[in-house]
């Protein structure tokens, strides 16, 4: 009876490939599609949240270091000064990067997530409803890019979008004219093949920022830790203090805060969820193109960086959890 | 990238490299400011050279978010040497004959580092 049914299994799947070769392609790449969409949808709102966490992290910061450069003057704008010039940036009084510049990356991702969500309700032969919804979330999202895009562009003080710009508007344009004006005409395969360069170079961009963002906002918790240090051992080693005095226990109760800091920084940073993205979606176009049925190695290898892209989705989310608690105190 | 570069003979800055440069320079000094072997006032001038340091990769930081570049190929050599040299400075502190006379020499090396990056930073100014 089990060999039986075992032959029929065997002999349903090779059915399933060998006539109807679409509907094998969608059910093996279905549940992918779902996934990469659930997890980039995931990483877009943790992104947002980890900006918000760190920059509440790197006002802190600033704080400190007045506290322990007392000759600093407080402001927003500071420079560094040399022979021949100066850079002027942000001090982080109330936020360390252009929050406009911020917002730039934030809508990539939010537009690669409704891509994503495009895709997932192509994906779906059994949900009209649901592709309808999702066409109707993608022009609104369509919408939303063009006009920021539109606004950054006709504004001369507003700073120049890097290289997202070309990408997202590529990807735009595409789905606005394949899938709202034609109405689905684009294929799965045709839409995830036809932008793979594009999803890939904003990837790209998305890595670079949020390496030098983390790399950056970690300085400054480090910063505040030498401060602690310095200032912990010029005022209490060798000169007598007692064990038990007030100042010295608040000090170190501070410097232990900001050492957690400097940990909690490095478990936040997002690179390695922008890569697993990444590296997800390099194998969801593979996987699409080639048009690979389930239990290959090719889907097993997207299926297991599917699991590590949502762990580190998890890992991110719990480490600015804590930052988030900790910039509150 | 540009250490395998280095070993081949020529070396390309790219923006990354450069800002990458700064920051090895950054953790070396914060290292230090954290390494109890040394001299406190070696440490207290590590702990400044890393704050000066910060404030220069954050500046070029956000003028790259922003998309600004710079071309800074001469003074990341220079910051590439400065660096080693700090780092072998330091690591011989302990041991050098004449201990006071080498704590200048590894202060005037950080300071050194601080014109070389601002070198870095001018070509974003």
């Amino acid at each position: 009876m089990m060999a039986v049914s075992r032959s029929f299994s065997a002999l349903s799947l090779i059915l399933c490939c060998s006539i109807t070769l679409n509907g094998c392609y969608t059910a093996a790449t279905k549940q992918a599609i779902l996934d990469f969409d659930k997890a980039v949808e995931q990483s877009a709102g943790g992104l947002q949240k980890y900006y918000g966490a760190v920059n509440d992290l790197a006002r802190q910061s600033y704080f400190d270091s007045l506290r322990f450069k007392s000759s600093e003057p407080m402001g927003q704008k500071d420079s560094v000064t040399f022979a021949g010039g100066k850079l002027t940036y942000d001090t982080g009084l109330v936020s360390y990067f252009n929050p406009r510049d911020v917002q730039v990356r934030i809508n990539a991702l939010a537009m690669l997530a409704k891509y994503s969500q495009g895709l997932a309700a192509l994906a779906s032969s059994d949900a009209p409803q649901r592709t309808r919804q999702s066409i109707e979330e993608l022009g609104a999202t369509i919408d939303q890019m063009g006009g920021h895009i539109q606004t950054l562009i006709g504004d001369d003080t507003a700073s120049p979008i890097a290289g997202y710009g070309a990408p997202i508007g590529r990807i735009a344009g595409f789905c606005a004219e394949q899938w709202l004006e034609h109405k689905r005409k684009a294929t799965l395969v045709e839409t995830i093949d036809h932008n793979a360069d594009d999803v890939e170079a904003v990837f790209k961009l998305l890595e670079k920022d949020v390496d030098s963002i983390n790399q950056v906002y970690a300085n400054n918790a480090k910063n505040t830790l030498m401060f602690y240090a310095t200032y912990y051992n010029g005022t209490f080693v060798d000169k007598d203090t007692s064990p038990v005095d007030d100042k010295r226990l608040r000090i170190l109760k501070e410097a232990q805060v900001a050492a957690t800091n400097v940990a909690k920084i490095g478990d936040a940073d997002p690179k390695p969820l922008v890569m697993s993205m990444h590296k997800s979606h390099e194998l969801l176009v593979k996987c699409v193109k080639e048009n690979k049925c389930p239990n290959t190695e090719l889907y097993m290898e997207l299926i297991g960086n599917l699991q590590v892209f949502v762990a580190q989705a998890k890992r991110m989310a719990a480490a600015v959890e804590e930052i988030e608690r900790i910039a509150k105190k | 990238m540009a250490d395998d570069q280095q070993l081949k003979g020529t070396v390309t800055y790219t923006e990354h490299d450069g800002r990458d440069l700064l920051q090895q320079a950054y953790d070396e000094c914060y290292n230090r400011s954290l390494d109890n072997t040394l001299d406190q006032s070696v440490r207290t001038k590590c702990t400044d050279t890393a704050y000066e340091l910060s404030k220069v990769i954050g500046a070029i930081a956000q003028k790259q978010f922003s998309d600004a570049s710079g071309d800074f190929q001469s003074s990341a050599d220079k910051l590439k040497q400065a660096v080693a040299d700090v780092r072998k400075q330091l690591d011989s502190l302990n041991a050098a004959a004449n201990k006071a006379k080498a704590i200048v020499e590894v202060a005037k090396l950080l300071d050194d580092m601080l014109v070389i990056a601002a070198g870095i930073a001018k070509s974003f100014a």
